[in-house]
């Protein structure tokens, strides 16, 4: 069936199904509402469009003759047998640059002998003010409705992560917590070229004060072949820093 | 500028020129860039359409689909998809070549402000819906424009999390997200489409198809470029590895190279300030203009003819004010009105034969009035004499003011459609020159879009108000020149003389 219909062997045949199904319903909807006229018009409509276009034709036609012998227009394919060669000449350069500066020249985008870490990790900084359970008499002036056990402000800490490679730091940087409120994830997305052979890499990550030790720390060698791409991320799911 | 943008129109010109010859001005396609822009998104939308049919919407499949295409169906499903790439190709290129042009030819500030800045945001939608085209490919080019483009957009920092992860790796990159690329390709077209609709909306009687030769001459191009060099696809994406040598699509990627470069920052501030500026060039300076066309309603009957003529749709059709026993009158717009005086040439009252000392016309230009163009037409007659000739023609073709041959005036207006037919017949008639020529800006290259179509329309009798029949066609010649035909109207000019002189001898010479 793929095959007399000209798609390809494994093309899931069942995506037709709503064609088949709701096109002639569709059709039908459109063939009462106006696509008859137009399609199927009745004997009277007819008539009445083919005198208009012949009144049209006609009119034209004058119109037409009347420019002709005022030898004011020239007329389109009288042409000399040099100017249609300049024209295909023309198309044939016209086409050659497109065809050519669609496809080439060639880009180099990334050195073939080397590889890339990616640096790529979305985590949720820790709130700035820890939370607190709320007194009852706070609870109590608060509508029945809003009485949350708990009291949270709603801003997190930027996440800070510093990466070193080969013990030489490439990276340090924080970033921002999404939102207004800044109460949303934090995201890094860097690339680093490198060369495809062993490597150190070493990332450390804050995700609150970033003073003193950080709180998640990956260290990790790694031989990267070239072009290859290397993935360091954050799993939210407990374990942290993780290579991929 | 003015000298600057005065070299640039010469060397277009003789470019032109050098087309005019195999193509005829008519099919001349640099002529014909706007109107082949449109046929290009047609033959873009068409053949979209059927590799739709084809095409497998999963990550998985969009690349097995296409290669099926390009290579077991090559004969219908390779062509159209080869014309899918090849005309949109085309589209990048008649439209930079399209506005270059009307840059170099001031044809896009004044009124036409609103055509050239409804144009910016066409550029975009042009090269969202290109780019997002070699998306769903989903070879390595595809990998590398998305991951660059999605790079190009996080940056501004809008969403919360990269959209560039997406790409990240393989398994990251859902068939759900691969379904909305697709959608996007299907609807940046279809804003493409709306803006270009509100592009031309503006413009009175707009010319958005090419002539049919034309046409047919670019179809079988990309027809017969398709079979002999067809579209075909690089390696399939791999999101493991970073995509290294690319033959890129220079006509819709030529940025992302320097986006390597640059990095996103430095590419928003270009892309933006760039856009801002073209968007901002009709007011830099803005256009001097005479003042706009008014209309005389003690000789405006509202016979419509003024409302069909103005290429810019500066007239509108009013209910009667002033009482007299006509439905309408006509209003003009000043805000719209550029001053080429069409509507005085397509009044029926604008005739130089009345013998009234203020000749008045039911729309007139305050700055070249009918009678002042009577005056001039007067002192051109007298000087050139009975044997003489005189020469109509406009501002910005051939110029005429400096004719170099005896018994030869030229009488200069905005645009040769203002000049009213009866204006032939005056210089012809009893007292009048011997021959009459008409000249203006070259075969679809009116400045004013529809001049010197409307005169010879009112030459040849098809259009209003008609030239009368009594007068001499072969007094009259009529010979459309640019600014670099100087010697061609002079070698003109000597063969109308001669041919005149053929008829008053007896004889007719063509």
């Amino acid at each position: 069936m793929s095959e007399l219909l000209g798609l390809a062997p494994d093309f899931p045949i069942f995506y037709l199904i709503p064609v088949l199904v709701f096109g002639p319903i569709f059709f039908t909807i459109l063939y009462q509402f106006g696509l008859k006229d137009l399609i199927n018009p009745s004997l009277e409509d007819r008539q009445y469009r083919q005198s208009l276009k012949q009144h049209e034709d006609d009119l034209e036609n004058e119109r037409s003759q009347k420019l002709t012998e005022s030898g004011l227009v020239s007329s389109g394919l009288k042409r000399h047998p040099l100017q249609w060669l300049g024209q295909a000449l023309t198309y044939i350069m016209f086409a050659g640059v497109i065809a050519y500066f669609s496809n080439a020249p060639s880009y180099q985008a990334h050195p073939p002998d080397k590889a890339e870490i990616r640096l790529s990790l979305t985590h949720p900084g820790r709130h700035k003010v820890e939370c607190r359970k709320r007194t009852r008499e706070e609870l109590q002036k608060l509508s029945a409705n809003m009485r949350a056990p708990m009291s949270c402000a709603r801003e997190r800490w930027p996440l800070v992560v510093k990466m070193m490679l080969d013990g030489k730091p490439v990276f340090s940087g924080s970033a921002q917590p999404a939102g207004l409120s800044k109460d949303g994830h934090s995201s890094f997305y860097e690339k680093f070229p490198v060369s495809g052979q062993p490597h150190s890499i070493q990332v450390q990550l804050w995700d609150g004060p970033a003073t003193g030790e950080p709180d998640y720390v990956l260290k990790r060698n790694v031989s990267l072949s070239p072009l290859e791409i290397l993935v360091i991320g954050f799993s939210n799911s407990g374990q942290g820093l993780t290579l991929q | 500028m003015t000298r600057f943008r005065r070299s640039l129109q010469n060397s277009l010109m003789y470019a032109e020129a050098a087309f005019d010859r195999p193509f005829g001005p008519a099919w001349n396609p640099l002529r014909q860039m706007g109107t082949l822009t449109f046929f290009y998104f047609w033959i873009v939308a068409i053949s979209g359409i059927y590799v739709y049919i084809l095409f497998d919407t999963t990550v998985g499949g969009a690349y097995r689909s296409v290669e099926h295409m390009t290579h077991q169906q090559w004969y219908l499903g390779g062509v159209m998809r080869s014309l899918h790439r090849y005309a949109s190709d085309a589209m990048v290129m008649s439209m930079v070549l399209h506005l270059t042009r009307e840059f170099i030819f001031d044809r896009y500030r004044d009124v036409r402000w609103f055509t050239w800045f409804t144009g910016v945001p066409l550029i975009w939608f042009l090269f969202i819906s290109g780019v997002s085209g070699y998306w769903l490919v989903w070879d390595v080019l595809a990998q590398y424009v998305a991951i660059g483009s999605m790079e190009w957009i996080d940056w501004l920092g809008i969403f919360g999390e990269p959209v560039a992860n997406n790409f990240l790796l393989p398994g990251n990159l859902t068939d759900r997200f691969f379904t909305l690329m697709v959608f996007m390709h299907i609807f940046a077209p279809l804003f493409l489409l709306f803006i270009m609709w509100i592009h031309v909306m503006r413009v009175s009687q707009p010319k958005i198809n090419p002539p049919r030769g034309l046409a047919l001459g670019s179809l079988a191009m990309f027809v017969v470029l398709a079979l002999i060099w067809p579209a075909t696809s690089q390696a399939p994406a791999d999101l493991n590895q970073v995509p290294g040598d690319l033959n890129l699509d220079w006509f819709y990627m030529f940025l992302y190279p320097v986006f390597d470069e640059w990095g996103a920052g430095p590419m928003w501030g270009l892309a933006i300030g760039v856009s801002v500026m073209v968007a901002a060039m009709p007011w830099m300076p803005p256009l001097k203009r005479p003042k706009p066309a008014e209309v005389y309603l003690d000789k405006c009957n509202g016979c419509t003819r003024c409302f069909e003529d103005c290429p810019f749709g500066a007239i509108t059709m009013a209910p009667r004010s002033d009482g007299k026993p006509f439905e309408r009158e006509a209003v003009v717009a000043p805000d719209l009105c550029t001053s080429c005086g069409i509507c005085v040439g397509s009044c029926p009252v604008s005739t130089p034969f009345r013998s009234s000392e203020k000749l008045i016309t039911g729309i007139d230009l305050p700055d070249l009035n009918l009678k002042n163009l009577r005056d001039r037409t007067q002192h051109a007659m007298a000087r050139a004499g009975s044997d003489g000739i005189v020469v109509f023609g406009c501002d910005y073709g051939v110029d005429i003011k400096h004719i170099d041959s005896d018994g030869v005036q030229g009488v200069s207006m905005p645009c040769i459609g203002m000049l009213p037919p009866s204006f032939m017949d005056y210089a012809l008639g009893k007292d009048g020159v011997a021959g009459v020529l008409i000249t203006g800006c070259k075969e679809c290259e009116c400045f004013s879009r529809l001049g010197n179509r409307w005169t010879i329309e009112r030459i040849a009798g098809v259009r209003d108000p008609y030239l009368r029949k009594r007068v001499d066609r072969r007094r009259l010649d009529v010979f459309w020149a640019s600014r670099i035909d100087g010697e061609d109207l002079n070698a003109e000019i000597s063969r109308f003389k001669d041919n005149l002189k053929a008829i008053d001898q007896g004889g007719d010479k063509t």
